[in-house]
């Protein structure tokens, strides 16, 4: 026998005044006798004849204890373990998603289940095989067909609940797989939700009773001029109206505080605007909720995504698709030469300059002509032994080209060159106030640049210089999913650090694999070292609101009949009510000697 | 106490007892000596040195042999009454005191109207007081007086103090509860002395049907003792069997000592208790 609620078993401590008032009673009273001469002979022969008798005296107060005893035993819910649960065969499955952890009485869904599960294990036929699987994001085989119990209960001890989102259907695939061939089976399986299927000899166990509760369900920022906007939408999954606090944090700093009215099964919108230009943004509701998982949002802006980028050109199409194969670049063209241009990250201007360049993006320049404070061109020449010297746009590139024809170029005091012809400059790269310049004094047309596989390569490293390219592209995922992280080519070493500060060495090796461990809500940094500088980059993890969150809507579908239908394929069998009956007809047999006069 | 016609009704009762006295002094009671009474009792043939003046002449006329007419000797007989003083013979409605007062007042009425001598037995502290030998009518007033002064308080068993004094052959009268181990031995002494024994067991009727309910602490008054009991209806019947064995006892007792025993509940009249029941079991006719 087990017992859903144990704790109640503290009732039990009120036997003590039971007693205690018993003992306080007058028990006799006095009453002068001619003799008790016979009294004691009749006394003597009945507790010869019945040597309980000296409990009879005091049958009253076991009576009321045993009915005392037995209202305790119903609060503790005890149930037994049915037989169904003893096949030869057994399959258990756990879902350990996000609204398992939801508060019943002090306890979460997923530590009932799992004292279920270990009252299950400690009962097992012997013999009986165990197949134990979790559910979280996917189906996970804790323990594949186990005799051991103790490394059952073990391994079940070490389970954790998660943040994730249930995947019913690869788990509920995953069991028709196991069964197809089987036959003396039994699956059991404990979630909170509803499940649907059609897999002979399954028993669901739902765990838990509606629960109110209110999430986070989106956040989502946006860069508006110098500041952002957010839209934060807060759902109340319950019965309910709830009056709460909505903090916006910008960074780590406290931006705003709304206070919240939600109606019950309601949702509000909420925009925020001019939260200060930041990384990471954070919502946070204050409620004492089933779920707090999903009290917290965050959402992370690593830059604009998208880079703009101009090219002025009268065509070069080799140029064009070495961009374009970079996706966060929009390219624009134009063969004329405008002067009042802005708005771009990147201006790229091959062989054609204007009379004054921009000032709000870097510049790419090639085959240039002179231009005041930038590039002066000495001279052109036809032959002259190439080489480069080491720099990050030449990393992976090799620069074994031929040339017709280059320009020497005079590179201005902030500049670098990069690539010599007899120990001059023909290429530069450089940072003049906030603009980074690279200058080619070639144009690709005169090499065979274009048709070496480090072409490519090195237009990627000029992107990356000038548009800062090593950037986080999916900055949100959802609690326990994969997420690519995207390292830049000259990374020596990526590192993540989750939101309880616990570095994690992820690269090398190159190239990095997916990143899994996005259990915990929070915001997640990259930290890419390259050469000696760090560049930091953020994603965030949040929990699946849609599915997770809704843990009232079990009442619409824990009517009658289902209950019913669940008390069928319960296979732990509720006797609490066997000791509510205990218990009154204690009371009723307490009444009947009290008014009988024993 | 009694009333005068009461007292008149008891002067046609004796006290029923076949005793063979042959000794004492003449009384109004029969007795197996052959003595002078108007009363013939035998004939039988003359020896030398009979009193010639009961020769029966109308005898010796017919047969020509001389016969000596015998007549009954009425001799006096000696009457202890025991009283128990006990503190338990003041309980019952009515008290069982006033019970043995009436019947004690009874059996000594009937004793000096029989012209027998009387002796009363009541216990005062620890000592077995006596009357002493009361005789004649004109005694009765002691009686009386001894009986109205009798003090139920006695907390001590009164019969082992029975056993400590010698008697003279009689009838005893033992009216008591009875509730003593000491009953056999007593007996058996009187039996001993030569006593005839009349045993009168007088019970109230709450002693003979409790009417208790509840827990109680049943508090013995003359040794005090308690006794913790909680009514239901098993110690009732426990009660019950024990009453009737202890009862039984008494009867078998008294049965092989030749005594006669009767059992008197307070919830008879004294008069019913006088003229028909101590009749009907032969103790008075």
């Amino acid at each position: 026998m087990s017992f859903f609620s144990p704790i109640n078993f503290l009732f039990l401590l009120g036997t003590i005044p039971i007693i205690i008032m018993y003992l306080l009673k007058k028990k006799h009273h006095n009453l002068e006798v001619s003799s008790v001469y016979l009294w004691q002979k009749a006394v003597r022969d009945i507790e010869a004849n019945t040597p309980w008798q000296r409990l009879r005296k005091n049958i009253l107060l076991i009576l009321q204890l045993l009915a005392f005893i037995m209202l305790v035993f119903f609060l503790v819910k005890p149930y037994l373990i049915s037989d169904m649960l003893k096949a030869d065969n057994l399959i258990i499955v756990l879902d350990k998603s996000l609204s398992m952890s939801a508060l019943e009485d002090d306890e979460s869904r997923f530590n009932k289940a799992k004292k279920e599960i270990e009252d299950i294990f400690k009962n097992l036929k012997s013999g009986a095989v165990v197949t134990f699987i979790t559910m979280g994001n996917s189906p996970e085989i804790v323990a594949g067909n186990s005799k051991d119990k103790s490394i059952l209960i073990d391994k079940l001890k070490e389970i954790r609940v998660s943040n994730e989102t249930d995947n019913l259907n690869d788990t509920l695939s995953l069991i028709k797989a196991m069964t197809k061939n089987e036959d003396n089976y039994r699956v059991i399986f404990y979630t909170d939700k509803n499940i649907d299927v059609d897999i002979d000899n399954l028993i669901l166990k739902r765990i838990g009773s509606p629960k109110n509760n209110i999430a986070i369900e989106t956040l989502s920022c946006k860069k508006i001029g110098d500041s952002l906007g957010a839209l934060i939408d807060i759902v109340n999954y319950g019965n309910r109206d709830v009056k709460t606090d909505l903090t916006i944090y910008a960074g780590n700093k406290i931006f705003d505080v709304h206070e919240i009215i939600l109606k019950a099964n309601d949702n509000k919108k909420v925009y925020i605007k001019e939260i200060p230009n930041t990384n990471i943004v954070k919502a946070e509701i204050d409620a004492e909720d089933a779920i707090r998982a999903d009290n917290v949002r965050y959402c992370v802006l690593n830059g604009s995504k998208i880079k703009k980028v101009l090219m002025v050109t009268t065509g070069n199409i080799f140029l064009e698709k070495a961009i374009t194969l970079n996706e966060n670049i929009e390219l624009y063209k134009t063969n004329e030469v405008l002067t009042d241009v802005k708005g771009y990250d990147l201006y790229i201007y091959d062989g054609r300059l204007p009379s004054s360049l921009p000032t709000d993006g870097n510049i790419f320049i090639l085959n240039p002509s002179n231009l005041d404070g930038v590039v002066k061109v000495n001279k052109m020449i036809k032959e002259g032994i190439l080489s480069v010297s080491e720099d990050e746009l030449l990393r992976y590139v090799d620069f074994n080209i031929s040339m017709s024809k280059a320009k020497i170029l005079s590179p201005p005091d902030w500049a670098k060159t990069f690539i010599y012809s007899n120990d001059e400059a023909i290429g530069f790269k450089g940072v003049k106030g906030n603009q980074k310049f690279v200058v080619l004094g070639f144009d690709i047309h005169d090499t065979d640049l274009p048709l070496k596989y480090s072409f490519p390569i090195f237009i990627q490293n000029v992107l990356d210089y000038t548009l800062n390219l090593n950037i986080q592209n999916n900055t949100s995922v959802l609690c326990g999913q994969g997420i690519e992280i995207d390292v830049s080519p000259k990374a020596n070493e990526v590192y993540i650090v989750d939101p309880s500060e616990n570095r994690m060495k992820i690269a090398p090796p190159f190239p990095v694999s997916a990143y899994n461990n996005t259990n915990e809500v929070g915001v997640y940094t990259i930290e890419q070292k390259i050469e000696n500088d760090i560049y930091l980059n953020y994603f965030a993890v949040n929990v699946n609101t849609i599915l997770e969150s809704n843990i009232n809507q079990a009442i619409e579908d824990n009517d009658e009949a289902s209950i019913e239908k669940n008390i069928k394929k319960n296979a732990m069998i509720n006797i609490k009510n066997f000791f509510l009956i205990l218990a009154l007809l204690f009371l009723a047999a307490e009444w009947v000697v009290y008014n009988r006069g024993y | 106490m009694l009333d005068k016609g009461f007292l008149n009704k008891l002067n046609r009762l004796k006290l029923n007892y076949n005793l063979s006295i042959n000794k004492g002094y003449g009384g109004g009671r029969k007795s197996n000596a052959k003595g002078c009474s108007s009363e013939f009792s035998d004939f039988r043939e003359y020896i030398h040195g009979d009193d010639f003046r009961k020769i029966d002449w109308n005898a010796y006329g017919r047969f020509e042999k001389l016969y000596i007419k015998e007549f009954m000797e009425e001799r006096e007989i000696l009457v202890n009454i025991f009283l128990d003083t006990s503190k338990s013979m003041d309980f019952g409605e009515p008290k069982k005191s006033y019970f043995l007062k009436n019947i004690a007042m009874a059996f000594s009425y009937i004793s000096l109207n029989n012209l027998d001598r009387l002796n009363l037995y009541y216990q005062e502290g620890t000592d077995l007081k006596d009357s002493g030998y009361l005789r004649g009518k004109n005694s009765l007033s002691k009686v009386i007086d001894i009986l109205d002064n009798l003090q139920f308080q006695s907390k001590t068993d009164m019969f082992p103090l029975i056993n400590k004094k010698a008697y003279e052959s009689g009838i005893s009268i033992i009216i008591s509860d009875l509730f003593t181990d000491e009953f056999k031995e007593t007996i058996k002494y009187l039996s001993y002395m030569n006593q005839k024994i009349i045993v009168l067991h007088l019970l109230d009727k709450k002693e003979l049907k409790p009417d208790l309910i509840g827990d109680l602490r049943l508090i013995d008054c003359e040794t005090m003792v308690d006794n913790d009991v909680s009514i239901n209806p098993q110690i009732l019947n426990s009660y019950e069997k024990t009453l009737k064995a202890f009862i039984q006892n008494i009867k078998e007792t008294a049965k092989k000592y030749g005594s006669v025993y009767s059992l008197i509940s307070n919830e008879l009249l004294i008069e019913e208790i006088i003229f028909e029941k101590l009749i009907k079991v032969g103790i008075l006719r």
